[in-house]
């Protein structure tokens, strides 16, 4: 109609009403996403935008990027309802209508175009079209949405479901219009010079401060009142330092662990918090169990198995070591002085590893060992070649 | 201005008669969040993922790779842990026009 049944029409060739006509189809009832897409006249109009077009892109947008908006959410429900979904839910006791939260939408009227000041009188009639609840008759050779018909198995699904997300509210115990909760709307902030969020109360005050009294001398209320003032805004100014922090932080935590298949959400980070901390705990009951049975064989074989023990075995053991080497170079010293021509010998040929043994002890590293390695040494890095 | 003939002409009037009825929010958000397309990129995706896992599948079939026929996009998803999958077809039905094409 609008192209004149050709579909190569241009857009220019087309009446100025059904121009119009055709951009208030193109962007009210089939509504596309932003970018320049229009809809071609070869395409199934309906079909295309909702199923390849409209609800495919969301979902794809949706796994994307943060696009949160779900479109053709009563087309869904009517699917849901013609594929007896709800029915099967219902029956199986899974689905109370609370828990389904019903709405309707809204109907754009005459009376919506009053308030639009587009008509002035509205005049309703009975013909016009109400609001319902009601759902749809059901139709005989509607395709299958479900996959899975047999009770028993759907049961279990929910089942698992349930123990997933941790339960469905099946009965009918939440308040009545406990959805129906008044949207909150978020106040204005106005921002002062320095750029601190301030409440608009804080300035008012301020300026009825300022106005009132130039000349007066401040009183002491008004002087608490302005330390307060001062204290709520370094307050105001570490929230917001602490806020900028925790943003940096969060930004640099999503960057570390966050990938295109990867989201981390508040929810996920709070399951993994609560894992870790888990693992935590069973590493610790595990280290416990591994000292105790390490105490319990030290007990066994007769020893303490507390750390002043060890101590003083350590303790003992260089006391030892330290006697046996003054004895053995009391030994080699009173041996040398027994045969002084051998002890020439011996000083003379023998190799700087087997110098005299006082030499030898001298050498030797005290009571604490160093690490540190003989490489400046002079004696072995200065040797002149040929 | 008078939309009657461009909507008759679109069979859109059933459509708009749906619109008015129930909308079950609970369900439609359990189910869009578990929704994922399955198009032709995707069936490839799944065909190359078998073959990656096992590489003697490469040059066969899907029926050969034990993958499921793909004859047209799916919308697939879980509604309280019930497995639901919508197709073109289903969509036409619920507006109650025939899944076929019609110029303006």
């Amino acid at each position: 109609m609008v192209l004149k049944g050709e579909s190569t029409t241009k857009l220019v060739e087309i009446d100025a009403s059904h121009r119009m006509l055709l951009k208030f189809v193109t962007e009210c009832f089939l509504q596309k996403g932003r970018g320049s897409d229009q809809p071609s006249a070869y395409h199934k109009l309906v079909l295309y935008f909702l199923a390849s077009f409209n609800m495919c892109w969301a979902i794809k947008e949706g796994i994307r990027s943060k696009r949160k908006q779900i479109p053709c959410g009563r087309l869904l429900s009517e699917i849901f309802t013609q594929g007896q979904l709800v029915r099967t839910l219902k029956n199986l006791g899974k689905a109370s209508d609370k828990f389904l939260r019903i709405r309707t939408g809204k109907i754009i009227n005459g009376k919506t175009l009053q308030y639009m000041k587009i008509i002035k009188k509205f005049s309703p009639s009975e013909k016009d079209l109400k609001e319902s609840t009601a759902p749809t008759q059901l139709m005989n050779d509607f395709p299958p949405i479900l996959k899975e018909k047999n009770p028993e198995v759907l049961n279990k699904l929910i089942a698992e479901f349930v123990k997933e997300t941790g339960g469905i509210m099946v009965d009918d115990d939440t308040p009545a219009g406990s959805d129906e909760v008044p949207l909150q709307v978020r106040r204005k902030r106005t921002n002062t010079e320095d750029g601190s969020e301030a409440s608009s109360a804080q300035t008012k005050k301020s300026k009825v401060d300022k106005s009132e009294a130039p000349n007066q001398v401040v009183s002491s209320a008004s002087k608490k009142r302005r330390k307060v003032d001062s204290s709520s805004l370094v307050n105001q100014d570490k929230l917001a330092e602490a806020r900028i922090e925790r943003a940096k932080k969060m930004k640099a935590f999503k960057q570390k662990y966050e990938g295109p298949d990867f989201e981390m959400t508040p929810e996920k980070a709070r399951e993994a918090q609560e894992q870790a901390k888990s693992m935590i705990a069973a590493r610790k009951k595990e280290k416990e169990a591994l000292q105790a049975a390490r105490d319990a064989k030290l007990k066994s074989i007769g020893i303490d198995g507390s750390s002043d023990f060890l101590e003083e075995k350590l303790e003992e053991m260089s006391k030892i070591t330290e006697t046996v080497e003054k004895l053995a170079v009391k030994e080699a010293v009173m041996m040398l002085e027994k045969i002084p021509e051998a002890s020439e010998v011996v000083a003379s040929e023998a190799a700087p590893g087997f110098a005299t043994k006082e030499n030898q002890t001298s050498a030797l590293p005290s009571s604490t060992p160093t690490l540190s390695s003989p490489s400046n040494d002079s004696d072995q890095d200065d040797i002149p070649i040929g | 201005m008078n939309l009657d003939a461009l909507i008759a002409t679109q069979e859109m009037f059933p459509y708009f008669h749906m619109l008015n009825g129930p909308t079950y929010v609970e369900l439609v958000k359990d189910f869009w969040v578990r929704a994922e397309v399955y198009d032709e990129e995707a069936a490839n995706n799944e065909e190359h993922q078998a073959v990656i896992r096992d590489p003697s599948l490469k040059g066969k079939t899907r029926e050969e790779m034990g993958l499921e026929t793909f004859s047209q996009t799916e919308i697939r998803s879980a509604v309280m842990g019930v497995p639901v999958t919508i197709t073109e077809e289903i969509i036409a039905k619920a507006c109650r026009v025939e899944a076929e094409g019609r110029f303006i």
